[in-house]
């Protein structure tokens, strides 16, 4: 019985450590692995104590400090992840990890591959923040299971379980701009082997705004519809089958405030306008096998299936696309002794993508438009085998190492993806971590840099771009201590280091004559590219109900760039801190929060300034804060966002002439909406 | 000088009453801790949404890893017997802790926070001593 007790709880820290694709064990351990968690933790966000890998978990609590509407506005409570806009036109959200731009992050929605290809520019909003259970940001290559993309990080989503006894939840938003949110999830439990959660979003931002006077909705009008359905069976056995379809389809229309979408698209005649079509389908299984009584050894199937279309104009550029992503894991998990563990398994991934970019744009000289027909289609198939060994010495040790062999079909190259993690506990306050690996990654051209499209520049793509390829490795330290009231109050330093053998870099500081920066280059990394990021986390609750988070990270980013050797990347901020404060009354019926952020200032692209003018965009300061008022059943919350309304000025360069080279929104290194209030409401049915 | 002197007497006088107030509220907080089937998060997340609306209620805590809800309430306004029904109302099983701690010597007190530990129990037993 002990033994059993032991191997349970040793793969639940390790699975979850792993973050690997589910098995039977796996959700069943990962359940109680989250017992363990939570019962201990802080509230809100909080770094992992047990998982090898430095994992920070948002939770539920967290996602309820602010509106958190989509996926991309739940990371403003933590600075290892930062978010900003690809262009002041799309309303595309990116998110930076440990420096690097969100594509070199591997986001995992209950630890299958989501948000990829041309799901990625609007992946963020594509999640509803109040859908979601909980977010764990692991930094560092992490583990092999998931394939060989991860070189940043992975950013694992756990929405609403159907196994949750809330047959109801609601949540409506408002905010003073009239954008109008709807979620509704409801989670059954038919039986003991059955249950299922069933969700649907509707949002509208039906306004067009144009605060700062350019001429041009600082966001487009969007319309959003969401669904969802999952379903999880658990047999008397232990077997466990989870399946799901979810939809959805979002519009988004933006520009010029006078564009007139139903008339042609002249722009001797027309003002710029953008619409962007997005549909997407996804289906999967996870279906986990115990081979023993004891669950010690199991294997797992995942299967996912994702379609995705996206019908966009910017102005006079066309860019269609349709993908068909198939995603196949099979794995084997055996726990051999009390101390050790292996996986192993086959894995691949099959991407049809049919895309095809009408690179239009006027050069200054020539008053027709020129034009250029870019078929980006491609198929593209990557599988391989994997193996994970894990030596795990009474949680006080662990060492993970495994190795993984791919074949990629497009480039024709044989990929090994070795990577490892330990952890050791010199005592239980101090806790070190250190990983290293390699990460590769394919160049999605436009969906990577949606932003681009966004600009009258001609884009120039080279054509013999290889794999992305970098090397990520760092560690960090953490000490618990006693702060006041609080027992367990930390500190984390961390560091990180990623060195690029290959990026596919995009440039746009490359003149085609002097002072002529009339095209958007993309085209492989010829000589370094790196980034250093540190980071300090603090966390107490010094006084009961009182919590404390501070955060401060730096980034140092730097490539070598075509003429201009090696460099700090553009519109990269070099540092970010962030303060969060939370005091609720006896029984959480008062909540007050609020955040307080430093933003570092970002490298200006080299044609948006002249000699005169700082190279450098301002630092800036942001403040949030809510209230809520808890009731039985009922949250009502209130909520104000960049309360000193701190806007960038001019985001967009030549607004006056859209059909220009020289027009240009994706130069964006600050918040392009100014104040904002909100209200919103949570209801929710116990069983 | 008269108007200063109605003043601080007017002052005493609310700090009296005010202070009666107080004390007579802290007379009819009692402390009581269950043990109930916690199992998860999810658990307590249930029982915290209803427990603080209860009638007479004025500060709990439940604890997953103990499996322990301690609730701090106002006598007059309601007694353990409700608050264990309301508990099991949502489908757990509640029992007393003081039983058990009496047959322990405290060892099964509800530690869910320094405060219940150290003068709860204390309270809770004497409360129960007054009612049996």
């Amino acid at each position: 019985m002990i033994k059993k007790i032991l191997l349970l709880s040793f793969s639940c820290i390790i699975i979850s450590a792993a973050a690997q694709n589910t098995t039977t064990a796996e959700d069943t351990l990962s359940y109680t692995l989250n017992e363990v968690v939570f019962s201990g933790a802080k509230e809100g966000s909080y770094i992992s104590k047990i998982r090898p890998i430095k994992t920070e978990v948002i939770t539920n609590a967290g996602l309820c400090k602010m509106a958190c509407c989509s996926l991309a506005e739940s990371f403003e409570n933590t600075a290892s992840v930062s978010v900003g806009y690809s262009d002041a036109i799309s309303g595309s959200r990116q998110i930076r990890l440990l420096g690097l731009a969100g594509k070199y992050t591997s986001m995992l929605d209950e630890n299958r591959p989501a948000m990829r290809g041309l799901a990625a520019p609007f992946g963020l909003s594509y999640i509803p923040g109040q859908w979601l259970e909980s977010i764990q940001i692991a930094k560092g290559p992490g583990s092999v299971i998931n394939g060989y993309e991860s070189i940043a990080g992975q950013i694992n989503l756990e929405l609403r379980k159907p196994s949750t006894e809330e047959p109801l939840f609601v949540n409506a938003y408002i905010d003073h701009l009239l954008r109008t949110e709807l979620n509704v999830v409801s989670s059954l439990q038919l039986n003991n082997k059955w249950s299922t959660a069933i969700f649907a979003h509707g949002s509208i931002d039906a306004q067009k705004h144009d605060d700062n006077g350019d001429g041009f909705m600082e966001e487009p009008m969007k319309k959003q519809i969401n669904f969802g359905n999952r379903w999880l069976y658990m047999a008397e056995n232990g077997m466990q089958w989870r399946f799901g379809l979810s939809g959805l389809y979002e519009t988004r229309d933006g520009g010029q405030i006078h564009f007139d979408k139903q008339a042609p698209r002249n722009p001797a005649t027309n003002n710029y306008g953008t619409n962007i079509d997005n549909t997407h389908i996804n289906a999967y299984s996870k279906l986990g096998i115990p081979l023993n009584d004891d669950n010690s050894a199991n294997i797992a199937i995942v299967t996912d299936y994702t379609y995705h279309d996206i019908q966009s104009f910017f102005g006079v550029k066309e860019y269609n696309g349709t993908q068909h992503a198939a995603f196949l894991n099979l794995m084997f998990q055996n726990i051999f002794h009390e101390h050790h563990k292996f996986v192993a398994g086959l894995s691949g991934q099959f991407n049809d993508y049919n895309e095809k970019l009408n690179d239009n744009w006027f050069d200054g000289v020539n008053p027709m438009v020129q034009s250029n027909i870019l078929d980006l289609s491609r198929r593209e198939t990557a599988g391989g085998v994997y193996g994970e060994y894990t030596f795990n010495r009474d949680e006080k040790l662990v060492f993970i190492t495994g190795m993984r062999i791919d074949y990629n079909n497009l480039y024709k190259k044989w990929l090994f993806t070795p990577r490892a993690n330990l952890k050791y506990d010199f005592t239980d306050n101090i806790i070190l971590r250190v990983s290293a690996g390699r990460g590769f990654r394919s160049a999605n051209i436009i969906p990577d840099n949606i932003g681009i499209l966004a600009t009258g520049r001609q884009i120039d793509i080279a054509d013999n771009l290889q794999l992305e390829d970098a090397w990520t490795y760092g560690g960090s330290l953490m000490f618990y201590f006693k702060c006041f009231e609080d027992e367990r109050a930390y500190i984390s330093l961390d560091y990180f280091r990623t060195d690029f053998i290959n990026q596919v870099l995009v440039n746009q500081e490359i003149s085609s004559a002097p002072n002529l920066y009339d095209k958007v280059h993309i085209y492989n990394l010829n000589g370094r590219s790196f980034t250093n990021a540190y980071q300090i986390d603090f966390s107490a609750f010094p006084v009961e109900r009182f919590n404390v988070t501070a955060t401060f990270r730096y980034n140092d980013t730097r490539a070598d760039l075509q003429g201009q050797g090696l460099t700090e990347l553009p519109l990269v901020d070099r540092y970010k801190g962030v303060l969060n404060v939370q005091y609720a009354t006896r029984m959480n019926k008062w909540v007050f929060d609020a955040t307080a952020q430093i933003n570092g200032q970002s490298r200006l692209s080299n044609f948006v300034y002249d000699d005169q003018k700082d190279h450098y965009s301002p630092v800036y300061p942001m403040f949030f804060a809510q209230i809520t008022r808890n009731f039985k059943g009922l949250s009502i919350y209130l909520g104000v966002e960049n309360i000193l309304n701190y806007m960038q000025e001019n985001p967009i360069l030549s607004p006056n002439a859209p059909y220009s080279y020289g027009f240009n929104s994706s130069v964006i290194w600050g918040p392009l909406m100014g104040r904002k209030f909100y209200a919103g409401l949570r209801y929710t049915i116990f069983k | 000088m008269k108007k200063m002197g109605i003043i601080m007497l007017t002052a005493v006088l609310s700090l009296g009453i005010c202070g009666k107030v107080y004390a007579q509220n802290k007379n009819n907080e009692v402390e009581v801790t269950f043990t109930v089937n916690l199992h998860c998060e999810q658990c307590k997340k249930k029982v915290m949404n209803s427990l603080p609306h209860e009638k007479g209620v004025k500060d709990m805590k439940a604890d997953v890893a103990k499996q322990e809800v301690w609730i701090k309430f106002d006598s007059k306004k309601t007694d353990k017997e409700k608050l264990q029904k309301a508990i099991e109302k949502l489908g757990f099983t509640a029992t007393e802790v003081i039983l058990e701690a009496k047959a322990q010597g405290h060892a099964g007190c509800a530690a869910t926070c320094k405060k219940a530990h150290s003068d709860g129990c204390s309270k809770t037993e004497a409360t129960k001593k007054s009612k049996n």
